[in-house]
């Protein structure tokens, strides 16, 4: 894989640079105006895909800063005499400060993701237009830049456009191979398969979304500057187009919004086949031609033309095949934790009601480095909801969480991934488009604070711990349920935790399997890892635990080694009633 | 009546009931224990077709289920008071009553099964046009009993009725699973609470983990130390 | 005739978005590709220019009180308010408004009574795509048509649906009514431009602060 890597980012500059000289062929206008035109799109819908395809927050307001950057070029050229050249930073920076604004806003809301958030898009173009159109911005007749000169770098000044145009698209697809790569990329995909999970692994989600977003819209700005001196009369109509975003939109979904150059490849494909078609008659039918190969092409490749392409390299490369081991691996070997008595992990009077249940009414609790705990009590006893509260996924209502001497009560999940706490879940939720080993190498970087290099050796050896190395490039859906267990085992571990939270991961396995997980669970003790772990299965819970604790009605019964804690008359009562006691 | 033979269910690739099989007679009451986990919601589930079976067969009256498609379940005279009850909870009391007969051969009798449960329940009647979301735990217990006492069912499920309901709560709604039973009806109780099942069921079966392991009528169970290591793991 | 037919248009499509499970985001992106090729096919059937349809009641003004109204708005509102009503009603009291309003709470609790919720989908698909053509019905008869126009309606059908979320016929009578008329009277009291402003701050500030609804 990584061979590849410095061809593509070689590639591109190649390309942009072949394409700089073109002007010198002297062909005829109509190539350059092509050509203008693909380096427009590809730059509205590769921006566009920077926030929306990656995150998974689809806009629908690429119209509004694009405009934005168009309406600053306008003013300030025309009305304030600013040189062309310079009016463009200015074009991309007001996009870009207006995006970050709104996103600053809107990001912090938990409740605005999906369609919410394109409606909310969506109308902001139109406020923004209205604003355009009512303010001396416009006003109605539409800003004429035919005076405005524009400087003529490498010929005309039509060359001049285009260069600028080649130059933007160069910068937003090498932006979107970059950013691809690395670790922003990384979190941003997690975001998309999963925000929540995302967070409590420590992925800073709100800075990311909100630096992918300033991003987009200050290209779109830059873009949007360069068109107004294109097209020399500017109305609000046309600029802030709904159409216009809506056709970026197309172009990266045609293309494959998961790939980086998958919106360019989009628009390359749709500006190309919009003016091959030209010519009589049909040059208003192309246009439902290519709605209908969208369509096509989104209801059977849903990941885009992109996505087509590397679905079938995989298939030529073969699934690789390979059983999952549990052969004991070397991996770096830490202090094998002996149980003191230092609680790890404290809990005061930990309350926390959901609309009139009170679920935890005042857990008191503390867990000692090195030990398993088991925590364990009836259903509806509180147990998920305790370790929500703990990882950072709810808040508490009220009393204390301290771990490892910091409070965590109120902190954020992402932050609490930082200090060393992790956690599985019940029905295993792994980042069902990354691979298995991004899925750890995720965690070891921004639980463990490592590099993406150091992550994915790192996560290769989690891997092999927990007997999954060979499946290391598949992705998640092709695991069975034992396999994926193991990989959000392997996930929790990569950031290094010192306390790990298991919430019945034995639940649907065999008997069989569930041998192998104890297995694990103990040798994740023995690397040095405290483990607390939910179970309702009672054989697992005798054999594993070293100290078991008993909630029931949202506090604590119970607690101590765990035949005499089940023997607890008070225990008894919880689980069968009195008559039993 | 009901003839369940060697079911397996499974969430995904997790298999959550193995291998169960067990009998309802006509207007017998049996009941389905086990501790949390143990797949007692799952069982129930498939058997309404909630959930698809992963092999095994559900026969009511000798009638393959799985050929029935899900939304007709309750045509075959199969009602269910789900877990956590899942009442509609914008819905008033009524409506929700109602749409428990939306089955054609129920609606018909609409009337009638309407002031049988409104006798059964005067309180509901009293709260007729209260939306169901805003009543306490033990009345919306009683609204999705009643629900499904309007499909007019031959077997009634019951999925836990005893979950988060204060005691003498519970012994109420315990009365009136036995006072229906007494009318005729055959019910399959899933539950929790050995106690208050064991005092109205004329048979029992014990879940673990995905298991049938013990079965048998209450007294021949009661202090059944395999119920003790079900619940508590082995002592 | 045209109401009907977009009826079935409508099935037709969610029993695509079925088969093809189809999930919101991408059925969004294919409708809006449906739209791309409906505009070109209008444009191709009607050309781009700007068209009036000419009927007897665009010409009418009625005189109420001391204000005169169009017919043609006063049809559009008086049709808007009536469907609402029958909606509601129909909601509210009918049995298969009922089972639709348990549909949308827990699905598969509806379909454990009975409820055919395949069935129910693609009723309510068809008769959303009826209601959308009632609805371009009037634009048509009070407003000037033209291919270029499509796009600038979304706002207001992407305003459609936020109220619409609150799922309460009567409240979204009410909140339409509020909408509009705060246009009006920003239009009154400045700029007309201004109008769409004060609607879609109104309907940003909702997302924000009450997304649940």
């Amino acid at each position: 894989m990584s061979a590849l890597r410095l061809p593509a980012g070689l590639g591109l500059v190649v390309a942009a640079l072949a394409l700089a000289l073109v002007p010198a062929l002297k062909l005829p206008a109509f190539y350059e105006s092509f050509l203008y035109l693909v380096f427009f799109w590809i730059s509205l819908a590769t921006s566009w895909n920077i926030l929306s395809g990656y995150a998974g927050y689809f806009s629908f307001g690429h119209a509004a800063f694009f405009g934005a950057g168009v309406y600053t070029t306008a003013t300030l050229t025309a009305t304030f005499n600013v040189p062309f050249l310079s009016s463009l930073p200015a074009a991309g920076l007001v996009a870009a400060l207006l995006g970050s604004v709104i996103a600053a806003v809107v990001f912090r809301v938990r409740g605005v993701r999906g369609e919410l958030f394109g409606l909310l898009t969506l109308a902001v173009t139109f406020v923004l237009s209205t604003i355009a159109l009512n303010t001396r911005l416009d006003g109605g007749p539409g800003v004429f830049l035919a005076a405005v000169p524009v400087p003529a770098l490498f010929g005309t000044p039509a060359t001049t456009l285009y260069h600028l145009a080649l130059g933007v698209a160069f910068v937003s697809v090498f932006a979107a191979l970059a950013i691809y790569r690395s670790r922003w990329g990384m979190g941003l995909f997690a975001i998309r398969d999963d925000e929540d999970v995302a967070e409590v692994l420590g992925v800073p989600t709100y800075r990311y979304k909100l630096a992918a977003f300033a991003l987009s819209c200050f290209i779109a700005g830059l873009i949007g500057g360069i068109h107004a001196m294109f097209v020399t009369y500017v109305t609000v109509a046309e600029t802030f187009a709904v159409g216009l975003a809506v056709d970026a939109i197309m172009m990266a979904a045609l293309g494959g919004t998961r790939f980086w150059y998958g919106p360019a490849l989009g628009a390359v494909i749709v500006t190309t086949l919009t003016q091959s078609l030209t010519g009589g008659e049909s040059a208003v039918l192309n246009r439902a031609l290519i709605g209908a190969i969208l369509i096509a092409v989104i209801v059977f490749l849903p990941n885009g033309v992109a996505g087509g392409f590397r679905r079938r390299a995989r298939r030529a490369a073969g699934a690789a095949a390979g059983a999952v081991t549990t052969a004991p691996v070397t991996v770096k070997p830490e202090s094998p934790a002996r149980a003191t008595s230092a609680p790890l992990l404290g809990c005061v009077e930990v309350k926390k009601a959901f609309r009139g249940l009170q679920a935890l009414a005042g857990v008191t609790l503390e867990v000692r480095t090195g030990e398993i705990l088991g925590l364990i009590g009836p259903n509806g006893s509180g147990k998920s909801t305790l370790i929500n509260v703990v990882s950072g996924y709810y808040r508490v209502d009220g009393g204390q969480i301290v771990l490892d001497g910091h409070d965590i009560a109120r902190v954020r999940a992402h932050r609490i991934a930082g200090l060393g706490l992790a956690r599985t879940y019940q029905i295993p939720r792994s980042f069902r488009r990354l691979r298995v080993v991004d899925n750890v190498a995720l965690a070891a970087m921004f639980g463990g604070g490592h590099g993406r290099a150091a992550g994915r050796t790192l996560a290769r050896s989690w891997l092999a711990f927990t007997g999954l190395e060979a499946k290391a490039d598949a992705l998640p859906d092709e695991l069975n349920l034992l396999e994926r267990k193991f990989l959000d085992l392997a996930r929790a571990l990569a950031s290094e935790p010192r306390l790990v939270l298991l919430d019945e991961v034995l639940s649907g396995l065999t008997p069989a399997q569930m041998t192998d997980a104890l297995r694990l669970v103990r040798r994740i003790r023995d690397r040095g890892t405290t483990v607390v772990f939910v179970e309702h299965i009672m054989r697992a819970v005798l054999d594993l635990a070293d100290r078991v604790v008993v909630l029931s009605g949202g506090r604590v019964i119970a607690e101590g080694p765990p035949r005499q804690v089940m023997r607890d008359p008070d225990v008894v009562r919880a689980y069968l009633g009195k008559a039993y006691a | 009546m009901l003839e369940v033979d060697r079911l397996e269910v499974a969430h995904g690739d997790a298999v959550a009931v193995w291998d169960v099989s067990l009998t309802v007679r006509p207007r017998e009451l049996v009941t389905v224990v086990g501790p949390n986990g143990a797949g007692k919601t799952t069982l129930i589930d498939a058997i309404a077709g909630l959930l698809p079976t992963r092999s095994g067969t559900i026969r009511l009256d000798g009638r393959d289920l799985a050929s029935v498609a899900p939304h007709q379940l309750c045509r075959h005279g199969i009602a269910l008071v789900p877990e956590g009850r899942r009442l509609f909870s914008a819905m008033t009391v009524e409506e929700n009553l109602e749409i428990g007969c939306f089955a054609p051969a129920a609606r018909q009798r609409r009337g009638e099964s309407l002031a049988r449960v409104y006798a059964t329940f005067p309180v509901l009647r009293e709260r007729r046009r209260t939306l169901a979301g805003s009543l306490s735990g033990g009345q919306q217990q009683m609204v999705a009993i009643g629900r499904a006492l309007m499909a007019m069912p031959r077997l009634l499920l019951l999925d836990e009725p005893s979950l988060g309901l204060a005691p003498q709560i519970v012994d109420q709604v315990f009365e009136v699973v036995a006072g229906i039973h007494a009318d005729g009806v055959a019910v399959l109780l899933v539950e929790q609470n050995i106690v208050q099942a064991f005092a109205i069921a004329a048979r029992a079966y014990v879940l673990e983990q995905g298991r049938i392991v013990a079965e048998g009528t209450p007294s021949e169970l009661a202090r059944d130390a395999r119920i003790r290591e079900a619940y508590l793991g082995q002592q | 005739m045209i109401v009907p037919g977009f009826f079935v248009v409508g099935i037709l499509l969610e029993e695509g978005f079925l088969r093809f499970k189809i999930d919101e985001l991408t059925s969004l992106i294919v409708t809006f590709g449906l739209t791309v090729i409906l505009e070109s096919l209008i444009q191709w059937i009607w050309t781009a220019d700007f068209r009036r349809l000419e009927s007897p009641y665009t010409r009418v003004s009625l005189k109420v009180g001391t204000l005169f109204v169009g017919l043609g708005g006063l049809l559009a509102f008086a049709a808007a308010v009536l469907l609402t009503l029958a909606t509601w009603a129909w909601l509210r009291w009918s049995y298969l408004g009922k089972a639709a309003r348990a549909s949308a709470q827990d699905g598969p609790m509806a379909g454990a009574f009975g409820v055919n919720r395949r069935r129910l989908a693609l009723l309510l698909a068809g008769l959303s795509s009826a209601y959308a053509a009632v609805a371009g019905l009037f634009i048509a008869l009070n407003h000037t048509l033209a291919p270029s126009q499509i796009y600038s309606w979304i706002g207001v059908v992407f305003a459609a649906v936020i109220i619409g979320r609150l799922g309460n016929a009567l409240g979204l009578l009410a909140a339409s009514v509020f909408i509009a008329a705060s246009e009006a009277l920003t239009m009154a009291v400045t700029a007309p431009g201004w109008a769409p402003l004060v609607s879609f701050t109104l309907l940003i500030v909702i997302l924000l602060f009450r997304p649940e609804l």
